[in-house]
């Protein structure tokens, strides 16, 4: 199996993409993900709508209404991952909210969606503060929980959130939601500096990230990027030729 | 801060030195006998506390047992409990140097009160209502605007008070450095339920204090509605730990817990995560959090304090549902035995003591929390009336 880590062996800078699952139908939303995955994403994020998103703009928040609507459920998220680990080696994490996995059971979440490939779990709303008890759970399971950085998050607790970080650190790039503007370059130099000052794991930015000129400029700084809301959106409006350019130029 | 294994902070990242900072200058203001002093000033010059504690001759021999009294938090300026943390907050806001301040609000009677202090405190203030919440509550709108503060729709989601929440907490993270969030329940991350608590507790230290001078000991039972359960965490807070004291807090059963149209988090709901804390919730099996329902504006929120959760789980408050028809009941007898409408909120705490004080003897006593004035839900009422009769 391809892990995490080797997406980001000999300095490769990694893209990241995601899939609201149930997004247009299980279906449809598993073809876009092997789409992505065609068009040569290192990293698949695997959404799990949630009803009250509170990190994500009007894309992802609809996207996920869109998957409510077409009935997703955890269950789906478990059978999407063994779906696309049983046609590729794509590393993938699910990004979720807490409510939902814990209402499925973190335990059997990890348990279950490690056997059917996924490396690691993304939960906007599972600050450093309230991780610890997840964290025991997850690392049964090989699971990691993905920590986040924000620009406004102090030196003292980026060295607490690092300290036992695995996979790969997600700095979010704004002071804001996703899909919304676009980060600035010196903030996101910045922030990279500060947390590469106390850990080894690569850290990729996410959040506002739309271009593939955006891809090249912070690549300088981060060792990948996650672009999500542009390419839904680019999606919805049929333009997928595009955002297989962005991809692999 | 935990309250059994309900509470915490679970929120993004980017709030997270936000609150830290927010509950390093509480901790620091609650001791400092200044900013008690202006909190205190405020609270009798321009609230006009303390409010009374009504023995409510009329209505007790209407219910038959014990006597009823009535903390008259109607009786505030603008009309309801939700002015005590509105100034407390705003005050915070200024002594952290932040010149804008952004609160949620569902039937807007928080949104009114956060209006009414930022313009008090020259704080410039936005306010995000959902666009359903706002066409049914144009009159509080137009106060607002009148306030000087802007309305933001909400056309998110269900467009109710949860997305207004949703948004705000967004508008937040965005504008993190000069803006306070005035959270208007004993809800979300900690420290709010802390702080809301703190400036609530106002209330029960005056019914602590009224109800000795009246009848020379402590209440048999005390009443109050939940929503969020910031008029009840405030008047309960001196009474906790007597506890020879009963307390209630009263859920708004709306249609019925069984029509699944109701707004009963702890009678109705499931534990689990919503706007940075874990508490009792509405919600579906996948943990899809579910729409609230309950004619009282106020008490429609899919979820509740923290802490009540916990005073429930350990046994120290017994919450009870109250549908519509008894609250809309007790509304009626109230206003007519006693010349006091009761805003819908209230009348649920009320329809309690309905059923309570006939089971109780004339020595004891049953203090019902009117926290708000019944003005803003006449039109409600006569929707009701029009459409059931």
């Amino acid at each position: 199996m391809k892990t995490i880590n080797t997406v980001f062996e000999n300095n490769k800078k990694a893209l990241i993409s995601y899939v609201m699952v149930g997004d247009g139908g299980f279906e449809a939303s598993l073809d876009y993900a092997r789409f992505l995955i065609d068009s040569g994403i290192d990293l698949l994020e695997l959404g799990m709508p949630f009803s009250d998103p509170a990190a994500d703009g009007e894309t992802i928040l609809n996207a996920g209404l869109r998957a409510l609507k077409a009935k997703t459920t955890f269950k789906d998220v478990i059978r999407f991952a063994e779906t696309i680990h049983a046609e590729t080696d794509m590393p993938m994490v699910v990004m979720t909210y807490l409510n939902p996995i814990y209402q499925f059971g973190f335990e059997k979440a990890c348990e279950l969606l490690s056997k059917a490939g996924v490396q690691g779990v993304i939960i906007p709303d599972l600050p450093h503060e309230e991780s610890a008890e997840f964290k025991r759970i997850a690392d049964r399971y090989e699971m990691n929980i993905i920590p986040l950085i924000a620009l406004t998050t102090s030196e003292n607790r980026v060295k607490e959130i690092v300290k036992e970080s695995k996979g790969f650190i997600y700095l979010v790039a704004v002071k804001g939601i996703t899909g919304t503007q676009r980060p600035d370059l010196k903030e996101v130099t910045f922030m990279t500096d500060k947390i590469k000052k106390y850990t080894q794991t690569p850290v990729v930015a996410g959040f506002g990230i739309r271009s593939r000129e955006d891809i090249n400029d912070f690549n300088q700084v981060v060792d990948g990027v996650v672009i999500a809301s542009r390419f839904i959106d680019l999606r919805e409006s049929g333009r997928l030729a595009e955002i297989k350019n962005i991809i692999n130029i | 801060m935990k309250y059994g294994e309900y509470g915490g902070q679970y929120i993004s990242e980017i709030l997270m030195e936000a609150v830290i900072e927010l509950e390093e200058t509480f901790t620091k203001l609650k001791e400092d006998r200044t900013f008690i002093e202006s909190f205190q000033y405020y609270m009798k010059q321009y609230v006009g506390r303390e409010n009374p504690l009504y023995y409510a001759e009329n209505f007790s021999k209407k219910c038959g047992g014990a006597k009823v009294y009535l903390k008259r938090e109607d009786l505030n300026h603008t009309g309801a409990h939700k002015i005590n943390n509105a100034i407390g907050q705003a005050l915070i806001a200024k002594h952290m140097g932040k010149e804008k301040v952004i609160a949620e609000t569902g039937a807007g009677q928080h949104g009114v009160a956060t209006a009414t202090a930022s313009a008090l405190l020259g704080l410039k203030c936005k306010v995000f209502m959902g666009e359903e919440d706002m066409r049914r509550q144009k009159l509080n709108v137009f106060k607002m605007e009148l306030l000087g503060t802007e309305v933001v729709p909400v056309t998110s989601g269900s467009r109710v008070l949860k997305d207004a929440t949703n948004e705000a907490l967004k508008y937040w993270a965005a504008n993190i450095e000069d803006t306070h969030y005035i959270i208007g329940s004993a809800i979300g991350p900690a420290p709010y339920p802390k702080i809301v608590k703190y400036f609530q507790r106002i209330i029960g230290r005056e019914t602590m204090a009224q109800h000795f001078e009246q009848e020379g000991k402590n209440p048999t039972a005390i009443i109050a509605c939940v929503g969020g359960g910031s008029n009840a965490i405030g008047m309960f807070e001196p009474f906790i730990d007597l506890k020879e004291v009963k307390l209630f807090g009263i859920e708004a059963s709306g249609k019925g817990i069984d029509s699944g149209e109701h707004a009963c988090s702890i009678n109705g709901g499931r534990i689990g995560i919503l706007h940075g804390t874990k508490t009792y919730l509405l919600q579906d099996e996948d943990g899809q959090i579910e729409e609230a329902y309950s004619i009282s504006a106020g008490l429609d929120y899919p979820g509740i304090g923290p802490e009540h959760s916990h005073l429930n789980d350990i046994g120290r408050v017994k919450y009870y549902p109250i549908s519509d028809r008894e609250a809309l009941e007790a509304f009626d007898i109230l206003c007519k035995c006693e010349g006091i409408i009761p805003a819908l909120e209230s009348a649920h705490a009320v329809a309690y003591a309905l059923k309570l004080a006939p089971q109780m003897s004339p020595e004891e006593t049953i203090v019902v929390n009117l926290s708000g004035r019944g003005d803003k839900d006449v039109e409600t009422i006569k929707e009701y009336y029009d459409e059931n009769n």
